[in-house]
């Protein structure tokens, strides 16, 4: 995920990602598809997969794009990079980014003309607070619109219509696509038992839930689970990995069918080396006393809330360091939601919020992509794709592992959990 | 300076423009020159006290004849592997002890300067440690500085010590596994090989990789034919995946 906990873009962030969430909202356009591109180390290829960002959008006939990327420094490499292949294929762009001081662009080109800053924070240098320089719907709405502006400059999109003609759209040429159903359990209250159950808006989770998990990855030297009530952060907490949603698939690929959801809850993963006392992180990490070391309410946070599902993870000397520790932490985190999950499976007894969503066709209106430029630096610093669970990672496949190649994957399988970051 | 967080304001960003050339000629045969080697790779002595790795403008002094295996680095934003195996993908410093024997190069200055540029604070570095190491090289008699970086934000932090370098009148060339951002930058003279971040001196342990960029970075200090010139150089190493 991103570079330091302040831009870092968690799963639980992709899974609600503002700007799917605004493109989805327009009608004014079709949102056509997102294209998840991963930044390499090498320079050779994030000059290559650029070039393939630029291919595929413009095979899915792109009017426009928005670029959003959590990371700056060598990543704004591959972030200008895309926006130039982009641009040489005349599709305009807005890009969404951290800047503030310390993100300055290292590098730009003609084509870079257009960026949403997301730094919240007025010294303009990272912080250590997981969240606060989050992208955020508001953002996203500022490059929606000023996108929409190039696109009628370049005679792609209708002039605004004036106040006085409230003429509503003819959606006549709309098509549904894929469909998401997506049931959404509300949780009141988190506490531990003999074993794991979910009754009447209660989750009940087994006070050793997690121990069954530990033998399975050596790197591991203990995990604890513990539940943070709404709004209790007076607590030290070691640097965050990662938050999550608890959901399962009933039926269907993930980004269609039916999809279970828990609301309420939200996973939260942290870690710590033993004996050196090591905190993963790449740019500064984020320990310390929870309320200073969050921003609830982001779309990447839990909300204040919330119960907090705390997995703190004790990694063996110098696995804090290594991809595989960093993904043996990740799977514990899954197996433990597995448990959750199998529960979530079988709740037809309970009340729910039903929600639909569409990949809408409008083949009379501008064709607009978002590109995601997601970590795939290798390491501990990584982005896994289409794991078998909504928010998961097992089965998932990493980035690096498949050198960065961009994806393209549709609005609702982003929002059906197929991104999951890593750190 | 203060960042405005006004709800809606609109707001220009920087865009960075490309400083003014700097360019000193070099005027002696490398076998006569004096060579020191600077890195914002993060790499100091085991002894030292680490960089904070969310940005630090100080530096670390190196006395020359450290033992490579009492060097380490202290740096986030790429993969540290490459580094933790053999610091010389960093910081070739056994490389260039092999190169003065060789007689290829003249002498290393006494000690080098070592920092951690990863999203470090431009000013600082433009207006205090840059001109604090090019003065102390000045003073040491150097002729040549080569310099590399690990991160994006480490390129430029690189760039911008190598370019207080050059004009303090010495020669110098960043070795860029990020040239774009070394272009931009200014650095008076850039070679790139295909490596990645991390590895800029070449892979860890392949020694005839890492002699060779070093041999034909100087050999661009010497026949360079103008500020900001990139010469791409036919070594490519990827990490296993």
């Amino acid at each position: 995920m991103g570079l330091g906990p302040s831009i870092k873009m968690t799963t639980l962030h992709h899974f609600r990602c503002p700007v799917t969430h605004i493109l989805s909202e327009d009608s004014d356009i079709e949102f056509t598809g997102i294209i998840v591109d991963g930044v390499s180390e090498n320079c050779d290829d994030k000059i290559y997969t650029a070039k393939r960002v630029g291919d595929i959008a413009r095979s899915v006939r792109a009017d426009g794009a928005l670029v959003a990327i959590d990371g700056w420094g060598n990543h704004h490499i591959d972030f200008v990079n895309i926006i130039e292949q982009l641009g040489i294929r005349q599709i305009p762009s807005v890009g969404l980014s951290y800047i503030g001081l310390q993100g300055r662009l290292v590098c730009t080109n003609s084509f870079v003309d257009c960026i949403i800053d997301f730094n919240k924070n007025e010294s303009g240098y990272e912080s250590c607070v997981v969240g606060q320089n989050n992208l955020t719907d508001y953002d996203a709405f500022k490059a929606l619109g000023l996108l929409k502006n190039k696109l009628r400059k370049a005679g792609k999109l209708a002039p605004k219509k004036s106040h006085d003609s409230h003429t509503i759209s003819n959606n006549t040429k709309e098509k549904r696509l894929s469909k998401l159903v997506r049931k959404v359990f509300t949780i009141n209250e988190v506490s531990f038992s003999d074993k794991t159950y979910i009754s009447n808006g209660k989750l009940f989770i087994e006070k050793n839930i997690a121990e069954k998990y530990l033998a399975e990855e050596p790197r591991i030297k203990n995990i604890s689970v513990d539940i943070i009530p709404p709004g209790d952060y007076d607590r030290f907490v070691n640097s965050n990995l990662d938050f999550s949603p608890i959901a399962c698939k009933i039926n269907g690929e993930l980004g269609e069918g039916t999809t279970h959801l828990i609301t309420g809850v939200t996973l939260m993963l942290n870690g710590v080396e033993d004996k050196s006392g090591f905190q993963p992180s790449n740019i500064g990490s984020s320990e310390g006393i929870l309320k200073n070391r969050f921003t609830p309410d982001m779309a990447g946070t839990a909300a204040s809330n919330d119960y907090i599902l705390h997995v703190d993870i004790l990694f063996n000397e110098g696995e804090g360091r290594t991809s595989e520790g960093i993904y043996a932490a990740h799977r514990i985190a899954d197996r433990i939601a597995g448990d959750i999950r199998r529960c979530l499976a079988n709740l037809e007894n309970m009340a729910y919020k039903r929600e639909e969503f569409y990949d809408i066709m409008r083949p009379d209106k501008p064709k607009i992509i978002l590109v995601k430029i997601v970590s795939g630096l290798g390491n501990m610093y990584d982005t896994a794709m289409f794991p078998y669970e909504p928010g998961g990672v097992i089965g998932a496949r990493n980035m690096m592992g498949s050198k960065n190649l961009p994806y393209i994957i549709s609005p609702n399988q982003c929002r059906d959990g197929v991104i999951h970051s890593l750190l | 300076m203060k960042l405005t967080t006004k709800q809606g304001m609109q707001s220009e960003i920087f865009v960075p423009v490309t400083p003014k050339p700097v360019f000193t000629e070099l005027k002696k045969p490398l076998n006569k020159c004096k060579v020191a080697f600077i890195t914002a790779g993060g790499i100091h002595k085991k002894d030292q006290t680490p960089f904070n790795t969310s940005g630090d403008f100080s530096y670390r002094t190196i006395p020359f004849d450290t033992p490579s295996d009492q060097l380490m680095v202290t740096h986030g934003g790429f993969d540290n592997s490459d580094i933790n195996k053999d610091v010389n993908a960093m910081f070739p410093i056994d490389r260039l002890h092999e190169l003065v024997k060789e007689g290829f190069i003249g002498s290393l200055p006494a000690e080098t300067y070592t920092f951690m540029g990863g999203g470090g604070n431009v000013e600082k570095f433009l207006n205090e440690t840059g001109p604090e190491i090019a003065k102390k090289l000045k003073a040491q008699d150097v002729d040549i500085v080569l310099c590399t970086g690990g991160c994006g934000t480490c390129h430029r932090s690189a760039t911008i010590v190598t370019r207080c370098c050059e004009e303090a009148g010495m020669s110098c060339c960043v070795i860029a596994a990020l040239p774009p951002i070394a272009r931009q930058q200014g650095a008076p003279r850039i070679t790139a090989p295909h490596v990645p971040i991390g590895s800029n001196a070449g892979e860890p342990h392949n020694i005839p990789q890492q002699t060779a960029i070093i041999k034909e970075s100087l050999e661009w200090v010497r026949d360079c034919p103008s500020f900001n010139a990139t010469k791409i150089l036919p070594y490519e190493y990827r990490h296993n995946v």
